[in-house]
């Protein structure tokens, strides 16, 4: 009975899926992995300084597309906070620098573990809410972030824009893009680590079905709490180095709400069920929209609509599912059947020690 | 006192712009169960429908109001259609999400589009009524008035559809019980899709009538529509006297709180935080509203 | 089927990197590239982008009417900076990366402070036309020069005038921005430590204000409370134009016994009268420049080609904006060159005959933020007397001696 339950959950999940796949999708997974790796780290070579901008910019938001992702694809909690989170650690950070002059990669660091205290308090906050309310209470917490950092100019100088100390020299493009690599990457194992663990089954069950996880035995507020901290965490690590990285940073630039529009669109684009999907989504996007400067302001609306088509007809997004398909190993994410349901229901709690107590 | 009384009837004013726009996200809310995050957007496209029928078209000012309602009501009904059906036919999986990201994802596309269209200048449509009135020691500008006065009509208009006519029956039905309004021969659909229509319909009407005293431009609806959110958690989601009863006291916080509730050199700073922050207070505290009901989720 | 859409995607991806690598540089001979930067849309102040840009359009195409500079054709491409000091670095960088050898403009002081970085580190001459924060020049950047004053060589002028005007109960409302919180800054120093005309010390009361708030009237009744004499309004684009009709509104400013001093350039522009109508009577704002203080046949060759062109008249922004280009042409034609250090050197000798006067940039250090900047800006003051006036038409209230 227990062993069964299981395997009801991890059905519903991709890492299971993966490790059902057949050997040659496996092997094109890997193979269009590593071509990706390479093609990251030889791209800047091939790039003038203006496009080296936009590659270090496009890993930024990966990374801040990724830790939306872990959080709304993954955990069902589709919080507007993520932008708020970044632009708190770099301010965090800045500050830090500016105020007590501790060293760069330091103050980034503690600006990370700001926001994930942060994100800890809001998901906490919201452990009650769910849905629409939690939509509204991270919107409300954006916008509270924001007008205080515009107010309160003597500390953070508003509008004005805070001048941040640099992380290296500010001509020294490929320093900082394999900086940002390399956080991406890092961030990608430990947040993929995360997903591919049992926690990981456990947020995909809270998404799916919070009460059917919880009959289940799963500890949801522990795992909602766990997947607002490390997602938070990441968008930390984000926003503290996109701060010493543009020289410059105003809390309008950080947390217009249309920022966080930005990143949903990435992540549908991408997949929302997949960090690689979030990347690649992150990195097509901005790229483009850079590349159709010209286009003017009707970039921004082709993305708008590609958004909402998208949404319309695969709830998931698109580029993940589409590799999925391609490589044939769909797995439809699907709601168990009504006596599944049951089944799931009645269950016995299949991990004790992850239990309420 | 003199002063006092002034940003009272100020925050009156705006509270009853607040309240036309709420409760359109109110109605939407109990008859859809879905928090249309695009709501700021559609009081922007009323907007610039009011801006364009009275400067192109030379519509007078408050029949342009109305007609930009109507428009905006053809486009909520067309919305529906489109992207928001699907919900209530089983074509949807995790219905919050789909409906969170979906109107969320509108909006940005109506904003980008109408930056597009329009440009980013602000616009000025023609005032309703030039000129002030002077009421004792209060000097009033006739626009807001004659806004408060439409608003109040309009708001009273609602009231009345929704309490006492066949329609307005049949919308309170499908909010209570889609299933049974459904046997007794409601079509849900047709209902959902009216009171999107209707419920977008009142932001573009709020949006139009606030045109000409605070001008139009792409970006305007992002904060009225935060504000209407923060209202009808205050007044319980599906509310629509809660709403009304939510947006008059925000109006009168936000005028009354920039003055006398901080240090009046940062009050104005922080005017557009006061309402958040009531959000965030009341859903942390009652979440379920100052006159709420109890949490409703799409099923 | 998956090995075509990949090989696809390959030559797509293959065509782009091409488009995005270092080659096709500038060579000798071709067109020589100035950039432009300025906001063309939210949250930038749109407007007075778009009109730095018209300026700058008519500039290169009078420049090229006349051959080019050193008998090569001028090109301009104008970058939109958005507000956003992010965008104006990146901006700045796409500009470096085309070739550009000069670039003219910018309005928003926090993004130009990020663009100097960017000049400096890619040696590209940038000719500051419309920020006014003293940090810009401040730096001391070997090559960021500035046209339009420092906030503190320009406001203690003003204050002057409020001070010579007898007012001596001052309120202020100006924007969260590095223009409005310097300005700010200047007056209240200014104001407090002297007193005005009859020996009487000045109250200076002031409010800082998010930009994006459209209702002041809360702050504004509660001013009225203060029976002020003046207002003075610091809040730049449609801000602006709103504190002076609700000010009017609530029956606070301008009335007999109170004057609304408007500081921002977009109240120069005719959008203002769009907003504020009837409202905007007697409201008092500054220029950098009047027509009786020397109406120069460049100046009216200006107007009339900008009106011509463009159907409306042009602001001192694009003035500002038109004279950066101008003299960026007139250094390389100095220089003889392209190089920047060339340029740059060009530029520190240079005495050019523009719109707004004879311009010349100044290299003394002290004060700091006197270093590259052009130091002869005048500061007069207008008030409308008739609704719908344009600036030239406007009495001028300060100097005095030079009262029509």
């Amino acid at each position: 009975m227990r062993a069964d339950a299981q395997t009801q959950m991890q059905t519903q999940t991709q890492a299971q899926a993966q490790a059902q796949a057949s050997a040659p999708a496996r092997a094109l997974g890997l193979a269009l992995g590593a071509l990706l790796l390479l093609g990251a780290v030889g791209l800047p070579w091939a790039l003038t300084p203006y496009w080296q901008h936009v590659a270090i910019i496009a890993l930024y938001y990966a990374l801040l597309t990724a830790s939306w992702t872990l959080l709304a694809g993954f955990c069902g909690q589709f919080s507007f906070a993520t932008m708020a989170l970044a632009g708190l650690s770099s301010y965090t950070s800045a500050l830090l620098v500016l105020k007590f002059g501790l060293p760069i990669p330091l103050t980034i660091a503690v600006g990370a573990v700001v926001a994930a205290g942060i994100g800890l308090l809001i998901g906490a906050l919201v452990l009650r809410m769910s849905g629409p309310y939690l939509a509204l209470f991270t919107i409300a917490f954006s916008e509270i972030v924001r007008i205080i950092l515009n107010a309160e100019y003597e500390l953070t100088r508003g509008d004005m824009g805070l001048t941040v100390p640099y992380l290296f020299s500010p001509d020294d493009k490929l320093a900082f893009y394999y900086t940002m690599l390399g956080l991406l990457l890092v961030s990608l194992a430990l947040m993929g680590l995360l997903l591919r663990s049992r926690y990981g089954l456990f947020f995909r069950a809270i998404r799916e079905d919070e009460t059917a996880a919880a009959a289940l035995g799963v500890h949801v507020v522990k795992y909602r709490l766990m997947a607002f901290v490390v997602s938070s965490f990441f968008a930390g690590v984000a926003g503290g180095f996109f701060a010493h990285y543009v020289g410059t940073i105003t809390p309008n630039s950080l947390m217009e709400l249309s920022r966080m529009g930005l990143i949903i669109a990435m992540a549908v684009i991408g997949g929302i069920e997949s960090l690689i999907g979030a990347v690649i989504g992150a990195a097509l996007v901005e790229f483009l929209l850079e590349y159709f400067r010209a286009l003017g302001m009707w970039r921004l609306v082709i993305f708008g609509l590609a958004l909402v088509v998208i949404l319309r007809f695969s709830q998931n997004g698109l580029i993940y599912p589409l590799y999925q398909r391609l490589a044939g190993r769909r797995v439809e994410v699907r709601r168990p059947e009504p006596d599944e349901e049951f089944r799931l229901a009645e269950a016995p709690t299949p991990v004790p020690e992850e239990g309420a107590r | 006192m003199e002063l006092f009384w002034a940003q009272v009837v100020n925050g009156l004013i705006i509270g009853l712009l607040y309240a036309l726009m709420a409760s359109g996200l109110a109605l939407i809310f109990s008859v859809l169960k879905l928090v249309n995050f695009a709501h700021g957007q559609f009081y922007m496209a009323g907007a610039f429908a009011s801006y364009y029928l009275a400067t192109l078209l030379g519509v007078p000012p408050l029949l342009s109001v109305l007609l930009a309602m109507l428009f905006v009501f053809v486009v909520g009904v067309v919305v529906h259609l489109l992207l928001l059906q699907p919900l209530y036919t089983g074509q949807v999986e995790r219905k919050d999400e789909y409906a969170i990201l979906m109107t969320f994802g509108l909006g940005i596309l109506m904003q980008n589009l109408a930056l597009a269209l329009f440009g980013p200048w602000t616009k000025k449509p023609p005032d309703f009524a030039p000129g002030v009135t002077t009421l004792g020691p209060l000097t009033l500008d006739n626009d807001r008035l004659v806004v408060a006065g439409m608003a109040t009509a309009l708001m009273l208009g609602l009231l009345w559809v929704i309490g006492r006519t066949f329609v307005g029956r049949a919308l309170q039905a499908v909010s209570q019980d889609r299933d049974a309004a459904a046997i007794v021969g409601i079509n849900p659909h047709r209902m959902n899709r009216l009171a999107f229509g209707l419920g977008v319909g009142l932001a573009g009407g709020a949006g139009a009538l606030i045109g000409p005293i605070f001008l139009v431009s792409p970006s305007m609806g992002i904060l009225p529509g935060v504000k209407s959110f923060v209202i009808i958690v205050l007044g319980g989601m599906g509310s629509i006297p809660g709403a009304i009863l939510g947006a008059l006291l925000l109006g009168q916080i936000e005028s009354l709180g920039s003055v006398y509730l901080l240090d009046p050199t940062r009050g104005l700073a922080y005017k557009n935080a006061f309402g958040v922050l009531l959000l965030a207070l009341v859903l942390l505290v009652k979440p379920t509203g100052l006159f709420g009901q109890r949490h409703v989720r799409m099923e | 089927m998956l090995r075509r859409l990949g090989v696809g995607v390959l030559a797509l991806a293959a065509v782009a990197l091409v488009a995005m690598s270092p080659v096709g540089l500038q060579g000798q001979g071709g067109p020589i590239l100035l950039g432009g930067v300025g906001p063309l849309s939210e949250p930038g102040a749109a407007e007075s982008g778009a009109e730095m840009r018209m300026a700058m359009e008519l500039a290169v195409d009078e420049l090229n009417a006349q051959g080019g500079v050193l008998g090569r054709e001028v090109r301009l491409q104008f970058e939109d900076t958005r507000g956003l000091p992010e965008e104006g670095a990146a901006a700045m960088n796409r500009l470096a990366d085309a070739g550009a050898v000069g670039v003219a403009g910018e309005f928003h002081s926090a993004v130009a402070k990020a663009e100097i970085e960017v000049a400096n580190v890619r040696k590209l001459p940038f000719v500051i036309a419309e920020a006014w924060s003293d940090s810009l020049t401040a730096a001391q950047y070997p090559y960021v020069f500035r046209i339009a004053p420092a906030v503190s060589l320009f406001y203690t002028k003003v204050a002057d005038w409020i001070r010579a005007a007898g007012f001596k109960n001052v309120v202020a409302i100006y924007e969260l921005t590095d223009f409005g919180i310097d300005v700010d800054r200047v007056l209240k120093t200014e104001l407090t430590s002297k007193p005005n005309l009859y020996g009487e010390r000045i109250q200076y009361t002031s409010v800082g204000v998010e930009r994006t708030v459209p209702d002041f009237t809360p702050q504004l009744l509660q001013f009225k409370a203060q029976n002020p004499d003046l207002v003075v309004n610091i809040v730049t684009g449609t801000g602006g134009y709103l504190i002076v009709k609700q000010a009017a509104e609530v029956g606070l400013a301008t009335t007999r016994s109170t004057a609304m001093l408007a500081v921002s350039t977009s109240i120069l522009q005719p959008e203002f009268w769009e907003t504020a109508g009837e409202a905007g009577l007697f409201t008092i704002t500054k220029r950098g420049f009047h027509p009786l203080l020397g109406a120069t046949p460049a100046i009216q060759q200006f107007q009339r080609a900008f009106e011509e062109r463009y159907g409306r008249t042009p602001t001192f922004a694009a003035m500002e904006a038109y004279d950066a280009i101008k003299v960026l042409a007139a250094a390389i034609e100095q220089a003889g060159s392209t190089d920047p250090d060339a340029i740059v050197a060009a530029l520190e000798q240079i005495e050019y005959d523009g719109v707004l006067g004879t311009i010349y940039f100044s290299t003394q250090r002290e004060p700091a933020y006197m270093y590259h900047q052009w130091p002869g800006i005048r500061a007069v003051l207008i008030q409308y007397t008739e609704v719908g006036q344009k600036p030239d038409d406007a009495h001028m209230i300060w100097p005095l001696y030079l009262k029509p």
